[in-house]
């Protein structure tokens, strides 16, 4: 570990630097070089100046470094002239290296040359704002695990590892207002996972082995049958339907298109559309840590590893409009994060800095409302879960 | 309520008919997408017999073995194997945090303990491990610790007990026969994403002019070219490629031998030399001429070492210097028919100065010209290197932090004229039409883990 002396930290992410602080560098650098070549000269001597920039230094940025050199010169006592006999001639270098700016002063006698440099870091490239950032809103905390939750009208239906449950919009928060309980018939897998959709006032919730729906419209029913199938997407990102093994935490790999026809890919997490109102392709979260990128006929098309099992597919107004969201590479004892990823060319690009959640995430899944997913995250703090609300902003 | 399975499925598919269906398509635009997959041929002039990231070309290095550091595309570092960094503030004491789940090409584990056997940062610094902690002491500032760390050199590997080396970079070497022939083959689990392409083969040792023909004919998808190859080359609209002056042509002149032991007969030669001629052409005005070791991009002094030529000088001095010692030897490499014009150059100069040089194709010689490729970004790392090369570390001073302290180490060599630095050259690479995604770095990282294969069309 780091010892007692203070530290300075430097991310390893680059940031932008300001203007102000730009300035300040100029100015250190000039008032560096104004004394250096004060040092190398007699008191009051005349010096006539000279300049050429050999640097990408803009001829603004040249202009004000002569100015604000010849001032710090004449401050510090140097006299500073046009031509004249008997004055050192001080030729001054606006330079510069691969990482640095080399400000040289060459001040020229007739017996001799003496030299004198100025260097100052280059700031940090510019790199362009994130180009939009997620936007995270609490919806809800439970006891119980959450596994999903979606809205119906102005309520919210909630599914967790216990029942289906209606929460109201109301002032201050979201009371329970129905509940039912989910009549499993066997114990749930480890690491339970769970989808919903609502459509009207109906829901179905999606379960392993086990399907239910029921109906908010009067007091809130549910049936249920065991089944494999789950949606997998949403909205125009709607990929079919695709087998969730019964007794695990992942899809087995068989997929069934709405056009009825069936096939098999590897064993997934979760699932993700990529730019689904063109060409699109889907990545799958696999449960061999990669995400396997797939064309819009299923065929491989690549891959990469460093993200989550959980990923999600959203549509938006900001970018190529269709972005992925992603949680971290982790374990489930840390906290966590989510990423909005776009896939350029078959390789993912960050947009967005990371969003973090202060536990891992155990659901992400795309929402039917355009922009948005729900994520849950597990308070490794206070041990409850956490519902929010995610949805892409573009940048200003 | 009663459900039956039918009316589940009804449900879902209700659903899934409300919304505009992507579907399944027979066909992708591959044509927009990389393509994974493919075997690029690479020929380098160099004859690599070691599997030691010491003994290959830079460009070559990231393939196999990463570094804590890598350089973006501005020259700063950005983490690769070290995920951040910090230091005390005297730039003494450095810790890096190592990114977790590496595993080398051997399957054995990237941790702290591995990497602090494997980095070598000479006898001023401690290395040590811990977790995944690696910190680093110095014991003088060493404020540009992670650029230096993103040197080649400093490639982090585990050795085998049968001295084989293992990385963590993209490719993994599968087949090598030293100096000849090597085969690199993609590395599913990278932590930076597995490459594009299936496999790397590498042909060494190949003459430039042969290197030239295999792109041509499409038998090589990424090689070296010489200076006149690359102008017939893109001539014959042939991709091309060219990096930052990177290699040094200097002439040296040999200790012991007793023209070249007389300071004023180097002065003269060195005066005489007409480095413009050589710039504009005998290496087509690629580089730059120099009177610099290292070149204006990595300094930002290089211009205040004169590069014209002073031939009124010249014959001053060499008036100075007894009619026996104005007659020395040059020898350059035989097979490099650069290295062989620019000797003849130089004794063509000196000749004008009074001064008669036979030119030699190898052996023993009062001088030679020397090529030396520059192996770091780094200046004080790069002028060290220069120094080993040419005999000269006695100029050294023991620590050069300074641009400033650089410069006046190279004044100290420019004064001595036992080096002589002609020019600066760049990297001039062929590229194959199938080669996508191509965009090295300007200072010679090839970056082939980035780049992509169109199949071949029949």
């Amino acid at each position: 570990m780091v010892g007692a002396r203070p530290r300075i930290f430097l991310p390893a992410i680059l940031v932008l630097a300001s203007a102000t602080v730009w300035a300040e560098a100029y100015d250190e650098q000039t008032h560096g070089l104004a004394q250096k070549i004060a040092a190398s000269l007699k008191p009051r001597e005349t010096v006539v100046l000279s300049f050429r920039n050999l640097s990408a230094m803009t001829s603004s940025d040249v202009n004000a470094a002569q100015t604000a050199l010849e001032r710090e010169l004449r401050a510090l006592g140097v006299t500073v002239a046009g031509p004249s006999p008997g004055a050192a001639e001080v030729a001054v270098t606006f330079s510069e290296n691969l990482r640095e700016f080399v400000w040289v002063a060459e001040i020229r006698r007739p017996e001799r040359t003496d030299t004198v440099m100025e260097t100052r870091t280059k700031p940090p490239a510019r790199t362009a704002a994130p180009p939009m950032a997620i936007e995270k809103k609490l919806m809800l905390e439970e006891d119980h695990r959450i596994l999903d939750l979606a809205p119906m009208a102005r309520d919210l239906v909630v599914l967790d590892s216990e029942a289906v449950s209606v929460y109201e919009n109301a002032p201050g928060g979201w009371p329970r207002k129905l509940s039912v309980r989910i009549p499993a018939s066997r114990p749930w897998p480890r690491d339970l996972r769970g989808r919903l959709m609502v459509q009207g006032e109906v829901y179905q919730a999606y379960l392993p082995g086990l399907t239910c729906i029921g109906n908010a419209s009067s007091g809130l029913g549910i049936s249920c049958r065991e089944e494999l199938l789950w949606p997998v997407g949403a909205g125009p990102g709607m990929l079919g339907l695709a087998q969730f093994a019964a007794s695990r935490n992942f899809f087995d790999g068989r997929v069934v298109a709405p056009n009825g026809s069936s096939k098999s890919i590897p064993a997934f997490f979760s699932a993700a559309a990529v730019e689904p109102r063109r060409e699109g392709v889907w990545a799958f979260a696999g449960i061999d840590g990669r995400i396997h990128l797939y064309n819009a006929a299923l065929e491989a098309a690549g891959g990469w590893t460093g993200w989550g099992s959980d990923i999600a597919g959203i549509e938006s107004e900001c970018g190529t409009r269709s972005q992925v969201l992603a949680t971290a590479s982790g374990d489930g004892a840390s906290a966590d994060s989510i990423v909005a990823y776009e896939i350029v060319g078959g390789s993912p690009q960050p947009v967005g800095d990371a969003l973090p959640f202060p536990g891992p995430v155990t659901a992400l899944w795309p929402a039917a409302e355009r922009g948005v997913a729900f994520a849950v995250s597990h308070d490794l703090h206070s041990g409850r879960y956490a519902a929010f609300r995610l949805a892409i902003t573009c940048a200003h | 309520m009663i459900c039956t399975a039918a009316d589940m499925r009804r449900f879902a598919w209700q659903l899934l008919a409300l919304i505009s269906l992507t579907g399944f398509r027979a066909s992708a635009p591959a044509e927009t997408r990389p393509r994974y997959g493919g075997t690029a041929t690479v020929e380098i002039h160099e004859a690599i017999t070691l599997t030691d990231p010491g003994e290959w070309p830079p460009a070559l290095v990231p393939l196999v073995y990463d570094r804590l550091v890598r350089l973006d595309e501005h020259g700063q570092p950005t983490p690769a194997l070290a995920v951040s960094w910090q230091h005390d503030p005297e730039n003494r004491r450095w810790e890096f945090l190592l990114r977790t789940g590496v595993k080398f090409h051997d399957g054995s584990p990237l941790n702290a303990a591995a990497v602090a056997a494997s980095l070598k940062l000479g006898a001023n610094a401690t290395i040590s491990g811990e977790g995944a902690n690696v910190v680093v002491r110095q014991e003088t500032p060493a404020p540009d610790l992670p650029s230096i760390l993103a040197d080649a050199r400093f490639a982090i590997l585990r050795r085998g007990a049968d001295g084989v080396t293992s990385g963590t970079g993209p490719y993994r070497i599968t087949e090598w026969q030293g100096g000849r022939h090597a085969v690199l083959t993609a590395n599913e689990d990278y932590w930076g994403g597995r490459p594009f392409l299936d496999a790397i083969e590498l042909r060494m040792f190949r003459a430039y002019r042969d290197q030239a023909v295999d792109l041509e004919l499409a038998k090589a998808d990424v090689v070296e070219l010489s200076i006149e190859d690359a102008r017939r080359a893109a001539q014959r609209g042939l991709r091309t490629w060219t990096s930052a002056p990177s290699e040094l042509i200097a002439l040296v002149f040999e200790r012991g031998r007793a023209p070249a032991e007389n300071i004023s007969f180097r002065q003269a030669v060195a005066l005489s030399v007409d480095r413009a001629a050589i710039h504009d052409v005998l290496v087509q005005k690629q580089g730059e001429a120099s009177g610099a070791l290292l070149p204006q991009w990595v300094t930002g002094y290089a211009f205040l070492f004169p590069t014209a030529r002073d031939l009124e000088r010249a014959q001053q001095i060499a008036a100075t210097v007894p009619k026996p010692g104005l007659r020395a030897t040059l020898s350059y490499d035989p097979a490099d028919a650069l290295s062989r014009a620019i000797a003849e150059r130089i004794a063509v100069d000196a000749r004008e100065a009074g001064i008669l040089i036979q030119v030699t194709p190898g052996g023993q010689a009062d001088m030679r010209i020397f090529r030396v490729p520059l192996r770091s970004l780094d200046p004080a790392q790069g002028l060290a290197d220069l120094a080993a090369a040419f005999h000269i570390g006695e100029l050294l001073e023991p620590s050069v932090v300074t641009a400033e302290a650089r410069y006046q180490i190279e004044r100290k060599v420019s004064n001595d004229f036992r080096v002589i630095p002609l020019c600066h050259l760049p990297e001039i690479l062929g590229v194959g039409s199938r080669v996508r995604n191509w965009q090295p770095h300007r200072w010679g990282d090839w970056r082939l883990d980035e780049i992509w294969l169109e199949p071949r069309t029949p």
